[in-house]
């Protein structure tokens, strides 16, 4: 078809054939750039050099997030991030900061279902600092009483901040009528009431819990060499006393689903929005790469099913798109729709069940599939681009998966997902039955 | 093969070296097209900004959001390409790409496999020259554009901003946002776009930045095979704000009983991008405001008020005189009020320390470097310079410029730009006049 088209405007230069040795080449050559060791106390150490600028990324991510936490202490992992930039032994609140800032680094901290990352992107000569505070970070961190109290404040005011924005109040309740017994429905931020309880103890314990090197992931990237990693890491991290922590797993405790879950929000709003998500299996499934492909066909571009049928044909839409939020465990694949009204709300959903059903009954074209698997693979290059990009696939690879080359292998299935396998996939998990809808509407109070 | 003539290329061809040894290049067709070619051979890929001068500023009266609403409808629909086409190709190739405005300019970015270059330059040639704007399309883009400005309303921090501006600004087109409002983006019609493309997409009034896996002699005989007989038209300036710097503070309360949040945003008159104290007064409001962790208005509200997660203040950067702004979102906005006044008033009447401006110095000077390191960093810079004509050599004049700004330039910007108690205010949430005690005031109905 693309072909086709280009053949009638010949002014255009017709791409040479999908021709992907170059790219791919580049692809394959970050695993030659990455070593990995682990020292005896259970850090594991992932380094990727890349010398094209003199910078260099250092990662430090734990596993701890909403994940692990229980009803009553939703958000605590990030009350604990929030912590872990004020007070060590040597370290007064401020000194992280003060000195990374004197540096010129960039730095941050933040908290997701299955981890808690910290990073710092500085000049290379200056990367040992990153190292070093981090170090601290892990071991040393003192949470005395009377610095709680202020950051307990700040944190309520950033769940405050969740609570004014309705598109957020819809993202938080729709996860949660989503899964009934899998954290997932618990918001990394924690819920009000949760966030109101936190004490100083419960951080204290939480923070000696999960934080040692058995519990840890470092990732370093950049213009740094291995050997200089090997003898900095062994300096700031051999001392430390690593105790490993089983974590649950809860990838099969999601019941199925029994019939469609629906929910209506009424906020101060002007325009509403419509979410629709079909549950989706975890990487445990050999089929749960397809879940990405499935969502690209549905709803990403302009020439994607639904961006077609709802904002062109129909024009019952202003915007759509739609991804498959997988991980790790099982998780949901999402449809989000801009309605142009609100009483077109029905109407959207009867057009996206019909797409949904020729998905089940029809083969998705080659095309189609092709502009995904396209797609992927320049997006695994652009990602090269910057070594904080890279970083964070690494660390997340090994947290999620166990493995750094997960994000590469998820590459290589898409490569290799047939229409077939598309057509099994939406069969078995884009039922009608298996639906949840969430809808923001006006409260009729609106500007 | 169409390849116009030599003699319309390279009237100046200026070369610089820099610090990571890639080399930027600057040349200009003589049709006043310039082109800037940031050379990166690390990866096969290829960032390019078409970039036209001319943002919303331009917009006709009554008519915000032409600019950004034209720049959009590029995508949509060409002599020689149909929107479905335009997309598919791009798509197909697995491009990245997308259109922007702002007041000072408007935009298409397009990120390519190194391989897909000219097909990505037949593309980005074909909708800057021979955009058609279908009435269909144009129909379909300008309700997205409405749902967004309605949009736009459902968030306090958005709804305190729009208000902000429309105090300040009053009847200049900074007073809306760039991609117009309700009532202004209704009165648009597609002769509006075909007049603003007509006036202002002028080979004279544009840049190109390429940036990645790109030779630049080969970049400037393509460019110019495509783009070589645009033929130029004079452009005018855009008119500067008039702006009053208020006697005492002025408060617009919004309220909302359903808010468990205040939002604030308040400020004065401030500076233009070409201000000759702009260094000193981004190392000022830096020390004042930036990082919410370190600075001194974050260290009284957040680090030791525990008063909000958020609180900044900054000068706009644009080519027009601006706005200096302050922000806060809170559960007590008469603490927070009171911090970040007591702040400012602190800053205007004895500046600095030095080793605030040490801090700040090497904070700016240590990541300038870093914001460039990805070609997506390297197109952003590149663009800023040649937008706001800071020279080519700005990569290495910018950390000079920081290192050599005194305390006493840091400590007369404060007294030059900050008019303490002199605000324009706009506070949102559940509160009335009582609880925020601010008894000078003047209240706007």
């Amino acid at each position: 078809m693309l072909y086709n088209i280009l053949s009638l405007f010949f002014v255009f230069t017709v791409p040479s054939e999908v021709d992907h040795r170059e790219t791919k080449g580049e692809i394959t050559a970050i695993e030659s750039r990455v070593t990995e060791f682990t020292l005896k106390n259970g850090l594991h150490v992932i380094h990727y050099f890349d010398s094209s600028a003199p910078v260099v990324s250092v990662n430090v991510y734990y596993r701890v997030g909403s994940y692990d936490e229980q009803t009553g202490s939703t958000g605590i992992s990030h009350m604990v991030e929030h912590m872990s930039f004020k007070h060590t032994d040597i370290y007064k609140p401020g000194d992280f900061d003060r000195m990374l800032d004197s540096v010129g680094a960039n730095n941050n901290g933040f908290t997701s279902t299955y981890y808690t990352g910290y990073y710092e992107e500085l000049a290379k000569e200056h990367w040992e600092l990153a190292l070093k505070l981090e170090a601290a970070r892990m071991n040393n961190c003192i949470f005395p009483d009377s610095e709680f109290e202020s950051e307990h404040q700040v944190v309520a005011e950033e769940r405050r901040l969740q609570d004014n924005r309705p598109t957020s109040n819809l993202w938080e309740q729709f996860e949660a009528i989503a899964f009934l017994a899998h954290p997932h429905r618990n918001p990394t931020i924690g819920w009000s009431d949760d966030v109101g309880k936190f004490t100083v103890e419960k951080v204290r314990d939480w923070y000696k819990k999960y934080y040692n090197p058995a519990n840890a992931v470092i990732v370093i990237a950049g213009d740094v060499p291995l050997e200089e990693v090997k003898s900095k890491v062994e300096k700031y991290y051999a001392r430390f006393k690593g105790t490993p922590v089983k974590r649950p797993d809860f990838y099969d405790i999601e019941p199925a689903l029994a019939g469609e879950r629906r929910l209506v929000l009424r906020k101060r709003v002007n325009v509403p929005t419509l979410l629709i998500g079909f549950p989706t299996p975890g990487i445990r499934d050999s089929l749960y790469i397809v879940g990405d492909v499935v969502a690209a066909i549905l709803g990403s571009g302009r020439n994607s099913r639904l961006y077609r049928t709802l904002v062109i044909d129909s024009g019952f839409a202003t915007s759509v798109s739609a991804w498959n939020s997988v991980e790790r465990d099982p998780g949901i694949l999402e449809i989000l729709v801009t309605p142009k009204a609100e009483s077109l709300i029905p109407r959207i959903e009867t057009v996206i069940l019909t797409e949904i059903k020729r998905m089940v009954t029809e083969p998705v074209s080659t095309q189609e599939l092709q502009r995904v698997k396209n797609q992927t693979l320049a997006t695994a290059l652009f990602d090269r681009d910057d070594i904080s990009d890279i970083a964070w696939l690494l660390a997340t690879s090994q947290i999620t998966a166990g493995n750094w080359r997960h994000f590469l292998q998820q590459i290589e299935r898409i490569e290799k997902t047939t229409p077939e396998q598309v057509l099994v996939f939406c069969k078995q998990y884009l039922t009608e039955q298996r639906r949840i809808v969430g809808v923001l509407l006006s409260d009729k109070e609106v500007k | 093969m169409n390849f116009p003539g030599k003699q319309l290329l390279i009237i100046l061809l200026i070369v610089i070296g820099n610090l990571s040894g890639a080399v930027l290049f600057r040349d200009s067709l003589s049709n006043g097209l310039i082109i800037l070619t940031y050379e990166d051979h690390r990866l096969p890929m290829v960032d390019i900004s078409f970039v036209c001068r001319s943002g919303a500023v331009f917009d006709p009266d009554g008519k915000a959001g032409t600019a950004s609403l034209c720049t959009d409808m590029l995508l949509r629909g060409t002599k020689n390409l149909t929107p479905d086409s335009i997309a598919q190709i791009l798509d197909f190739i697995g491009a990245r790409y997308g259109t922007g405005t702002d007041f000072d300019r408007c935009f298409i970015n397009l990120r390519l496999l190194s391989k897909d270059l000219t097909t990505g330059l037949d593309i980005l040639s074909e909708i800057i020259l021979e955009p058609t704007f279908p009435i269909d399309e144009f129909t379909r883009t300008q309700e997205q554009a409405l749902s967004g400005a309605r949009r736009a309303y459902d968030y306090p921090s958005s709804v305190v901003g729009m208000e902000f501006d429309r105090l300040l600004f009053g009847e200049h087109r900074y007073s809306l946002p760039p991609r117009g409002d309700t009532a202004t983006i209704r009165k648009i019609t597609r002769d509006d776009l075909k007049n603003f493309h007509k006036t202002h997409f002028v080979p004279n009034n544009c840049f190109i930045v390429f940036v990645g896996a790109v030779d630049h002699n080969y970049i400037k005989n393509e460019v110019n095979r495509r783009f070589g007989n645009w033929q130029p038209r004079p452009v005018s300036n855009p008119q500067p704000p008039e702006l009053t710097l208020p006697e005492k503070i002025r408060v617009k309360l919004i309220t909302r009983k359903e808010m468990n949040q205040t939002y604030i945003q308040f400020g004065h008159p401030g500076i233009s991008i070409f201000d000759k104290d702009l260094i000193a007064i981004r190392l000022m409001s830096y020390i004042l405001g930036g990082p919410p962790l370190s600075s001194r208005m974050g260290l009284a509200v957040r680090e030791y008020g525990g008063l909000a997660y958020d609180v900044r203040c900054w000068f706009d950067r644009r080519l027009l005189p601006g706005a200096f702004r302050a922000t806060v979102q809170t559960a007590k906005p008469k603490e927070a009020i009171e911090k970040m006044f007591a702040e400012i008033r602190q800053m205007h009447e004895k500046g600095a320390t030095k080793s605030e401006l040490l801090k700040a110095q090497n904070y700016f000077t240590g990541s300038f470097p870093l914001s460039y390191s990805s070609n997506q960093g390297k197109l952003d810079r590149v663009t800023e310079i040649e937008l706001y004509r800071f020279g080519i050599d700005w990569l290495e004049q910018f950390p000079v410029r920081v290192r050599t700004t005194t305390l006493e330039q840091v400590n007369e910007a404060a007294k030059q730009h900050l008019f303490p108690d002199r605000y324009i205010m706009v506070i949102m949430g559940n509160v009335t006049k009582e609880e925020l005690n601010l008894p000078d005031a003047e209240w706007i109905e």
